[in-house]
């Protein structure tokens, strides 16, 4: 079997004169418990509000629109604002996601529950509540479930997305760490979507386009309170 | 593909006379190569997070049995179907077998060297399917009918002007009229073409950038979001990987991260970074309802085990093609396979054999820029100069194991050299003698013909440097 003898190949030319078998498993068992600290850059061990600003900067740089507001309640007006200025009301999805569901939205603007098979596209908005902002790179973390699905971040033109202040992490490590702690170890979300500005390409005259298969915009709305 | 590395001197040749390719390649230097020097200049820790990634490269690589077999097991416990495939008639063969089985007619990939490395389109083809290219680059080629010329960016070879043409020729059932002059209105085009297609894929067929043994997820790193358009959309996602894409941890991950994006193109990370664990889960309202991993060696166990392992830390960032001097001149086509630039010639000959590849490691002039923006420090120089010393010792190496032994014979006796040389000097000086230069040598026809070839002086620097150190004035030149 093809397993069986690519194993032992591998095995073969891994093995080194002196370390046995019992020695190898222990150092891997030792690294997938603990690997060993790597260095992490000054920007990705920022506090407090040093790590906002790097994490709004960084989303800045990438073309990504911020909306800083006091508390989710104030969601709604954000976005009917945001959305209202270039495109009217366009439809609005949003997944099984109770807190975004049951926020008072405006006549035209309330968010639809979306379902399977809807092929969004064009002209039409999503929103989806991130997991948790890393502020290194200015990330969004999506995990994927029956609230949040993955494919609202990739099939509507336009992808908002809601982000509590309280859940920007400094590093990537902080958030698989959070991932860890609120998901459990035994069973990653099906997709955990980091990204880090909208959907762009770079493969026509060298020149960077936005909107190449995912969203043309990203808007994030970091909401002050958790 | 069929492999073409062993004209690549001739391609070589071809691609240097291609004005359009070199206006293409005039871009590199202002463009991914300023981008990655701005982006390391923003990380100070960059060289400590480079030794850590090619440590993290080793340790993973000295242990890659036990970590395939980790994740694995791990992928298989989040419902993921593991195949292993020794080569890539193996891996096709898989691979055709899990879409004839589910009927498939329309397959969406999303970018993966490795599948070009296999030739996985040609054989899903001639089982009656269309398979796609959603990475746009990879897009053009193939409505093109070529292959790749970069890592990371396909179809950097290609102007504005002929994707219009293509698109135009291509997408006949769109208005003949419409307007395709800006890059944008091109982007906008092809968006539409292929979500269509997306929604209708059977299949989608990924590569990954890395396999996370902790939790048996794989990882795509794209900016255009093909990968995962290819990965949530159709009913089955395969992921189709190499045994040395394994890394042991999330925590590992993180630093691999941090150098890739910025090797890359210089963003301090692309816009989509995905982690595909399984397919759909009870309660998930998207996503694949099974998800298979294609685990490919493909020679590379042999890699290992040969004193290559090195070259198997890369993580395809495509930073040695940008900053390399041959690769700038010649273009990615030149090397005749799927990897080009340095990483390309240390590898391809491992894939194919030294004697079809063994013009590739003399595609440098070791100048050790790629070692220099390796994030994962491969010693590239050294790996080629192993090639070299394997290529001389193959038998297509005689004539210049010949050549070196006659040189070898004379360096090792001084007097004799100096004898000879001597002689050569005064020789062709003497022949030279009315135009102190050469329109025309005998085995430097490549040379002359461009530009003359100066003829020496009529002495050697040997007896010049004894004359002078007797205090004797400078020798004058015999006319």
């Amino acid at each position: 079997m093809s397993r069986t003898s690519i194993l032992a190949r591998v095995r073969a030319g891994t093995l080194r004169t002196g370390t046995s078998e019992r020695a190898r498993k222990r150092a891997v068992a030792e690294w997938m418990a603990a690997p060993p600290p790597h260095p992490r850059p000054a920007f990705a061990r920022t506090e407090a509000a040093e790590r906002h600003a790097r994490f709004k900067a960084c989303l800045e740089q990438q073309g990504t629109a911020v909306v800083a507001i006091d508390s989710l309640s104030e969601l709604p007006q954000a976005i009917t604002v945001f959305l209202s200025r270039p495109f009217g009301s366009p439809h609005l999805a949003i997944g099984d996601d109770n807190r975004l569901s049951t926020l008072h939205w405006p006549d035209g603007f309330r968010p639809a529950r979306w379902s399977p098979g809807e092929t969004l596209g064009d002209g039409t908005a999503a929103l989806s509540h991130a997991f948790a902002g890393v502020a290194e790179t200015g990330t969004l973390v999506l995990a994927s479930g029956a609230a949040s699905p993955a494919s609202l971040a990739f099939l509507p033109e336009t992808h908002l997305v809601a982000l509590a202040e309280t859940d920007i992490v400094a590093s990537f490590e902080k958030a698989f760490a959070k991932l860890r702690a609120d998901v459990g170890a035994s069973r990653v979300p099906r997709a955990v979507n980091m990204i880090s500005g909208a959907s762009r390409t770079g493969d026509i005259g060298g020149k960077i386009v936005k909107g190449a298969h995912g969203p043309r915009r990203l808007a994030v709305f970091i909401y002050a309170g958790s | 593909m069929t492999p073409a590395t062993a004209a690549f001197k001739s391609s070589a040749e071809k691609a240097l006379a291609d004005a359009k390719l070199a206006k293409a390649l005039a871009g590199l230097p202002g463009g991914l190569v300023a981008q990655r020097t701005a982006a390391k200049a923003r990380v100070p820790e960059f060289e400590a997070l480079r030794d850590a990634a090619r440590d993290i490269r080793d340790h993973t690589l000295q242990h890659l049995d036990l970590y395939l077999e980790a994740f694995a097991a791990k992928a298989e416990a989040a419902g993921t179907r593991v195949h292993w495939a020794e080569d890539a008639a193996e891996a096709r063969t898989i691979i055709a077998h899990l879409a004839v089985e589910r009927g498939a007619r329309l397959v969406a990939k999303g970018k993966s060297m490795v599948s070009e490395e296999i030739a996985l389109n040609a054989c899903l083809e001639s089982l009656g399917m269309k398979v796609f290219e959603s990475d746009l680059g990879e897009y053009l080629l193939q409505i093109r009918g070529e292959t790749p010329s970069h890592i990371i960016a396909p179809a950097i070879h290609l102007s504005q002007d002929e994707v219009e043409a293509d698109f135009r020729r291509v997408h006949a059932h769109l208005a003949p009229e419409r307007g395709l002059e800006t890059p944008e209105l091109l982007v906008a085009e092809a968006r539409a073409v292929l979500r269509e297609r997306f929604l209708a894929a059977d299949i989608g067929i990924t590569g990954a950038n890395f396999l996370v043994a902790e939790t048996g997820s794989a990882v795509i790193v794209t900016n255009e979001g093909n990968g995962d358009l290819s990965a949530h959309l159709p009913r089955t996602h395969i992921v189709l990987a190499s045994i040395d894409k394994v890394v042991p941890t999330l925590a590992d991950l993180a630093t691999l991260l941090r150098v890739l994006a910025r090797s890359a193109t210089g963003q301090d990370m692309t816009a989509y970074t995905s982690l595909l664990t399984g397919p759909k889960a009870p309660g998930d309202p998207d996503g694949p309802a099974e998800c298979h991993i294609v685990i490919l060696d493909n020679g590379r166990s042999e890699m290992l085990r040969s004193g290559l392992g090195e070259a198997l830390r890369c993580i395809r960032c495509g930073a040695c093609l940008n900053h390399c001097p041959i690769y700038n001149a010649v273009g990615g086509h030149a090397y005749g396979w799927v990897y080009a630039g340095p990483i390309g010639a240390v590898i391809s000959p491992a894939f194919l054999g030294i004697e079809a590849a063994r013009d590739l490691p003399s595609a440098s002039t070791f100048c050790g820029k790629c070692e220099e923006v390796c994030p994962v420090k491969i010693p590239l120089t050294r790996l080629m100069r192993d090639w070299r010393v394997k290529s001389l010792a193959s038998a297509a190496g005689a004539w210049e194991r010949a050549g070196l032994g006659a040189w070898s014979f004379f360096a090792r006796r001084p007097r004799l050299y100096h004898l000879a040389a001597r002689l050569g000097v005064g020789a062709t000086h003497m022949l030279a003698r009315s135009r102190g230069a050469f329109r025309w040598l005998p085995f430097a026809a490549a040379w002359t013909r461009g530009r003359d070839f100066p003829a020496p002086q009529g002495h050697t620097f040997q007896a010049l440097w004894s004359k002078r150190k007797r205090g004797a004035p400078p020798m004058e030149t015999p006319r």
